[in-house]
């Protein structure tokens, strides 16, 4: 995290100074708000929030993972509504259990904008990089017995998933409801994989921006 | 093969009378092209069974959009976490309460949880239904036509029944008032 914090000081300062130079800069100048003159907004001008935000993960070492959003031109992600947890599942015969943890993860500042409805608010309209800290989230002893190779596309079998919520609009003036993704991460066995890989599903939930892991049970 | 070419030709003089005969139509409804849009273009679902569906308003009532039929309905798909829609919620009130008496009538369907939208309803002083599905709003929108599940979203049925057009992202008062003086004159 050191890293992170010698960069924090100069991007403070960067974004204090950028913020008093602009502002002004309200979401209406990233959005565009729906004047009378614009036409009614055509689903097919629109990107599947997949495309829109395109998340990606690669473990940048054993303690490690960073999260990807190739945001489009047009989209922003809310920085303040992004979610990640670590689901570890395990198969033994036919029982399988999953336990949930949140992740500890240093956001980007992003840019800040004035919301008409939620005041200053810190978005990502652009390509953005999340370091998550695996360091409390151990591989599963039934794990590391498999050399590494390609996640399996069957979720279930013993794995580390990691969930990641994130919510954000077009700036045409419409956003998507939260959504989840679900990573199969690569086992390492010490060697980190530089390879960026897509979520194995993604689906929009019905509601608001929350952390969807499922509640731990007891044991670790 | 005569007789093909006869029969061929006589589906071929009946489609072109029917297609002469709904552009007539059509033309005759004398609607501004980018207000109207059929069912076709945008909703998946007909009116009798959007006027089926059955929803909770935020004093925990069950209520069924049928309860309406006969208004210019705007059902409206919001939700607390959405700028655009809160942005959009004001003008839809200033709309109900000048053109109730036209008949209009805003639903507004809360894809949230109900003690937000009610906190948000409170705040926002909606002076029109609300009702609430946490999980499902945003599954009933994409039936009534919303592809990609995006909000705001809006689906507006005329006094007769019929639907008129789905809207994506907010409505603006300008269109709200041309909306009403089309549809309820």
């Amino acid at each position: 995290m050191s890293g992170t914090n010698r960069l924090l000081a100069p991007t403070l300062v960067l974004c204090l100074a950028a913020g008093s130079v602009s502002a002004s800069t309200s979401l209406g100048d990233v959005v565009g708000k729906a004047a009378s003159s614009k036409p009614a907004i055509e689903t097919k001008e629109l990107l599947d929030p997949a495309v829109a935000f395109r998340p990606q993960v690669r473990l940048r070492d054993a303690w490690t993972a960073e999260v990807k959003f190739e945001v489009a031109p047009g989209y922003y992600l809310y920085r303040d509504k992004l979610r990640a947890d670590g689901e570890t599942r395990i198969q033994r015969g036919a029982k399988g259990t999953a336990t949930s943890r949140p992740l500890m993860f240093s956001l980007p500042d992003g840019r800040m904008v004035d919301d008409p409805t939620f005041g200053k608010v810190a978005i990502y309209d652009a390509t953005t990089t999340v370091a998550v800290d695996l360091t409390k989230w151990p591989v599963p002893a039934e794990a590391k017995s498999k050399s590494p190779r390609k996640a399996d596309s069957a979720v279930g079998t013993n794995t580390r998933v990691m969930v990641i919520v994130s919510q954000g609009c077009a700036a045409a003036g419409v956003c998507f409801p939260a959504q989840r993704h679900e990573f199969l991460l690569p086992v390492t066995d010490g060697a980190a994989s530089a390879v960026w890989i897509a979520p194995a599903t993604s689906a929009s939930l019905g509601f608001g921006a929350r952390a969807q892991a499922k509640p731990a049970p007891a044991k670790k | 093969m005569r007789r093909n070419v006869l029969i061929g030709g006589a589906f071929g003089g009946v489609a072109i009378a029917v297609l002469f005969g709904t552009a007539l139509l059509v033309g005759q409804r004398e609607v501004t092209p980018e207000v109207t849009k059929t069912a076709a273009s945008g909703a998946a679902v007909t009116p009798a069974v959007i006027f089926a569906t059955e929803l909770t308003d935020i004093d925990g009532r069950k209520r069924t959009l049928g309860e309406w039929s006969g208004k210019l309905l705007v059902i409206n798909f919001w939700a607390t976490w959405c700028a655009p829609c809160l942005e959009e919620i004001p003008d839809l009130v200033a709309a109900q309460s000048k053109y109730a008496a036209k008949g209009l009538q805003v639903i507004g369907i809360a894809a949230d949880s109900p003690s937000k939208v009610r906190n948000f309803s409170e705040k926002l002083k909606i002076n029109y239904p609300v009702l609430v599905d946490e999980s499902g709003a945003i599954a009933l929108s994409k039936r009534m036509g919303n592809r990609l599940g995006l909000l705001p979203f809006s689906l507006v049925l005329s006094p007769a029944g019929d639907i008129v057009m789905t809207r994506l992202g907010v409505f603006t008062p300008a269109e709200l008032d041309r909306l009403v003086s089309q549809q309820a004159p």
